[in-house]
């Protein structure tokens, strides 16, 4: 043996047969446009979410009886449309950002473990005015139709309070690990000369 | 249009010279080949889409591995999503005993085999340098597209070589030294 082995390594790792076909400029802007296209049909199908809850939620914001059941529904039309939005705004991209994708490795990490830490403030930014929409509805159709009683708007206070449990613990636990990535990254930083 | 075509011409020369390259890293990335296929296209197109952004404020090669990490760490992200792994550190691979293969590697095929599985076992950044390294670039450049200090890097290569040194130690025992081409 004349090399130290990681020489040998070196060679080999970079001798090794690999299926290499090259892609044609041509080639790449058809993926790129399929990539584009995609996004765009992502939109338009948000867009047509927003549109079928404006028909469905509105009409029944004009039908029913009682002001605040009105505007409690009016207030979940609102929110389901904010949510949508921001929904679409936030959902992940297939390749990562042009220009962000030639930063140093490192940087891209850590700006790409912010950008998808979800926090339990921005969740409830993203879904609040749809819960608060059901609130105020559950408690305007109670007192519109007082007969019918509180324990019957229970089950969904209940259900609302326990989706509220359970996205906070879950978006919690996926803080908590992007944290700990985060400060796995962090400590690398401190061993710069 | 000029912009255009000074893109196309840019990647053009990218991909003639880092093609095999970015083949050899989407192996270090991703182990199944219909995947990995699609990994070497989604480079190549971020190659492409990013050299429109490309100042020429760093060399053509540090951009060109800086995409290609980035997108192959996007891409090992996503698919952890369903498969639910963990890459270790060089310190943990360290610590664990070399029982996996007590016959140690034979041959060249094997040797590759087991230098990628060492490598697919690593998280970011150490896989990062150890691909690096094994491109044969110094620390100074390593440092450049990952983001590290050089002696960071010194750091991390010194324990690859020595992780590396453990793993194959049984198989030069045995005799059976990987091919030396300059032999």
């Amino acid at each position: 043996m004349t090399q130290p082995p990681e020489d040998q390594l070196k060679v080999l790792w970079q001798g090794q047969e690999m299926e290499t076909t090259p892609m044609s400029v041509d080639a790449i802007r058809a993926r790129a446009a399929r990539f584009t296209k995609r996004r765009h049909w992502g939109f338009l199908f948000g867009l047509v979410l927003i549109l079928a809850e404006i028909v469905i939620f509105g009409r029944y914001a004009l039908i029913l009886p009682g002001t605040a059941a009105r505007v409690g529904m009016l207030a979940i039309l609102v929110g389901l449309g904010w949510m949508i939005a921001r929904f679409s705004l936030l959902a992940p991209r297939r390749f990562p950002d042009a220009k962000a994708s030639g930063e140093s490795i490192l940087e891209y990490h850590r700006t790409e473990l912010k950008r998808t830490r979800e926090t339990f403030g921005s969740l409830l930014v993203m879904v609040g005015p749809v819960l608060l929409g059901m609130v105020i509805f559950v408690v305007g159709a109670t007192v519109t139709f007082p007969r019918h009683g509180f324990l019957n708007a229970l089950p969904i206070m209940a259900l609302i309070a326990l989706w509220l449990v359970g996205a906070w613990w879950i978006v919690r636990r996926g803080e908590r690990k992007r944290q700990l990535k985060l400060a796995e990254l962090e400590a690398t930083r401190v061993e710069r000369d | 249009m000029d912009a255009e075509a000074g893109q196309d011409e840019r990647y053009a020369a990218a991909a003639t010279e880092f093609g095999p390259a970015i083949a050899r890293l989407a192996r270090a990335y991703e182990a199944d080949a219909d995947p990995r296929g699609d990994l070497i296209q989604d480079i190549h197109v971020a190659l492409w889409r990013s050299l429109a952004a490309f100042d020429g404020r760093c060399a053509l090669r540090t951009w060109v591995y800086r995409v290609a990490h980035n997108t192959a760490s996007s891409h090992v992200r996503k698919r952890r999503r369903w498969r639910r792994e963990r890459g270790a550190s060089l310190e943990a691979l360290e610590a664990v005993a070399d029982a996996d293969d007590p016959e140690g590697a034979v041959g060249d095929r094997r040797a590759l085999e087991r230098l990628t599985a060492i490598i697919q076992q690593l998280g970011a950044p150490d896989r990062q340098v150890a691909l690096l390294y094994l491109e044969d670039l110094d620390a100074a450049a390593i440092g450049e597209i990952t983001g590290l200090s050089a002696g960071a890097v010194s750091v991390k290569i010194h324990r690859l070589k020595a992780l590396l040194a453990r793993r194959f130690a049984a198989q030069r025992e045995k005799g059976e030294a990987l091919h030396d081409p300059t032999s």
